[in-house]
């Protein structure tokens, strides 16, 4: 790839690098501290291809054998997928696979913040899988509202939520299955509100249950993942 | 490929103006896919397709920003670090050095995309490459970011963080010893090829730094792009549990592990979340998961085979593989 190429290349994957960060997309692919290191980098790669073409950088350089000639345009790979096609959250496909494989409470709130027995207890879907296993005596008889999206195994459905640490590629899924109330259509976002089904999901890798009240169909959230 | 030798300092005539018809193909390619997106568009709305370039751009656009800042630090060490500098710090034997470098992994809290750009320029500057490789190990492993995530992934367990420290050190040091010791001794053992590696003193500070950096980033992050591929073909196609099915036999679960951690290539800051649900496996294992993904997974094998050479890498990728697992029995067996 010849000097100009490079830059072109360079500034485009700059380009969805600082869109990525800018934008509300960054919550699709990486956690919210990530958010102003990508647009840092990408404002940086985007100057560093125009001091290339301007101040003629590296022009003089050459490849020394022809892998590390080809390399440069892999990079259009990327910026054709998050220009053009802007892959969505990891959703239903992802959640089938993993559905309460992680640990839970690696993932929730260690803190065992006791939870209000009158009212509404907003909480993630991550939180209510690990109380349902670690804090059964807290969770009974306890209102709880869960957002998630809709997800189903043929007998009933699930509101189901992803979480991540770092990026998508370390996405785990949370599933709590939804009992009293119809099925919403699937991947739609709902919130549900319930109480725990006692001693369902006691046990790491379960599926807990929630009796429903109140099912609400919501807009996605901005941050897809908890 | 345009060929320009070091000796000619203006640029060659170019017939089109100097942009060049490589420019104009990714200009063409990059618009050129938003009517080919319509034409294919049911192909790529496939939820298996769309998982895997959801999960392949967020290694990309995770990795980036850490590439952005070991290619800045590799352009501060060819500015300000002169060969002389580096002599008077560095111990003089490398067998010394070693596992001086191993521990100033310590101080360099990034996760691995970071340290290979920064372990080259550390060569370039006449660092022994035994040491640059030590310290390439180490840093992305033994970092304190990195093993708070550990704790918090495991609960508070400081026997997992204490073991994750000392099996990465080990590797890191048993590494670098060995090229230490086989430098000299074994004539197969291929070094880092560093010869035809970019070298420039001419020019202002800044211009030197942004030929470094312009130098470094392109490669690395074009390597970076093939291992990501694979990794998240990997990701979205191999499910936790056929892994899960060897978690009863203690060799083949380490066996599976190592290669699991090689080709899943999570970055080092998270692996510790998954490896904390793998609860199929035992502690030991677990640990082999936390040492040989910060120390090699596809996509640094990847990133070094173009910054060190193909041949190099042939030879480093599966001894770091075999020495990190069994650094990692030993700690585990002994620590856990």
């Amino acid at each position: 790839m010849n000097h100009t190429a490079r830059a072109v290349v360079l500034s485009a994957l700059g380009g969805v690098t600082l869109r990525v960060g800018a934008t509300e997309e960054y919550a699709n692919y990486v956690n919210d501290w990530m958010r102003w290191p990508l647009v840092a980098s990408g404002v940086l790669l985007v100057a560093l291809a125009f001091v290339a073409i301007l101040a003629r950088v590296g022009e003089h350089e050459h490849e020394h054998d022809r892998a590390s000639a080809l390399v440069p345009w892999l990079l259009v790979l990327p910026i054709v997928i998050g220009f053009v096609i802007q892959p969505p959250a990891l959703g239903a496909y992802v959640a089938d696979r993993r559905a309460n494989q992680a640990d839970a409470r690696t993932y929730a709130d260690p803190a065992v913040v006791p939870l209000d027995t009158t009212g509404e207890n907003e909480m993630p879907v991550s939180s209510f899988v690990a109380r349902a296993s670690y804090d059964r005596d807290g969770l009974a008889d306890v209102t709880v509202r869960l957002t998630g999206f809709v997800t189903s195994d043929g007998d009933g459905w699930f509101v189901t939520r992803l979480a991540i640490s770092c990026c998508a590629a370390d996405g785990a899924a949370f599933r709590v299955r939804i009992e009293g109330a119809e099925a919403p259509p699937e991947e739609r976002w709902v919130t549900v509100v319930g109480t725990w089904v006692e001693g369902t999901g006691t046990d790491l890798g379960d599926t807990p249950a929630i009796a429903a009240s109140e099912v609400t169909e919501v807009d996605e959230p901005a941050q897809p993942y908890e | 490929m345009e060929q320009t030798s070091h000796e000619v300092t203006a640029p060659a005539p170019r017939r089109d103006g100097g942009v060049g018809w490589q420019a104009w193909l990714v200009v063409g390619l990059l618009a050129a896919a938003f009517p080919l997106r319509q034409l294919v568009g049911p192909v790529l709305d496939q939820p298996a397709f769309q998982t895997w370039a959801t999960i392949f751009l967020a290694i990309v656009v995770q990795s980036v920003p850490f590439l952005v800042l070991g290619v800045l630090l590799s352009g501060v060490i060819s500015v300000l670090l002169s060969e002389r500098m580096v002599a008077r710090v560095v111990p003089r034997r490398p067998a010394l050095a070693v596992p001086v470098a191993g521990i100033a992994g310590v101080g360099l809290p990034a996760c691995e995309c970071a340290v290979v750009p920064v372990a080259n320029s550390l060569t370039r500057r006449g660092l022994p490459p035994a040491v640059a490789l030590t310290f390439m190990l180490a840093a992305p492993a033994i970092n304190p970011a990195v093993l708070v995530s550990t704790a918090v992934a495991f609960s508070g367990r400081v026997d997992m963080v204490a073991a994750r420290f000392l099996a990465s050190l080990l590797t890191a040091v048993v590494i670098g010893w060995i090229y230490v010791w086989a430098a000299a001794r074994v004539p197969a053992l291929r070094l880092p090829d560093i010869r035809h590696r970019f070298h420039q003193d001419e020019g202002s500070r800044w211009s030197r730094f942004a030929a470094a950096a312009w130098h470094d980033f392109l490669p690395a992050a074009g390597f970076l792009v093939l291992g990501a591929i694979v990794a998240a073909a990997i990701n979205v196609w191999v499910p936790l549990r056929f892994v899960e099915a060897v978690a009863d036999n203690a060799v083949l679960a380490v066996v599976a592990l190592t290669l699991f951690a090689f080709v899943i290539a999570l970055c080092s800051e998270a692996d510790a979340f998954v490896a904390a649900s793998l609860t199929a496996f035992s502690d030991t294992a677990k640990l082999v998961f936390l040492v040989v993904g910060p120390a090699m997974d596809i996509k640094l094998a990847a990133m070094e085979a173009g910054q060190f050479g193909r041949g190099f890498a042939q030879q480093f990728v599966p001894l770091v593989l075999l020495v990190a697992a069994s650094a990692a029995c030993l700690v585990g067996w002994v620590v856990l």
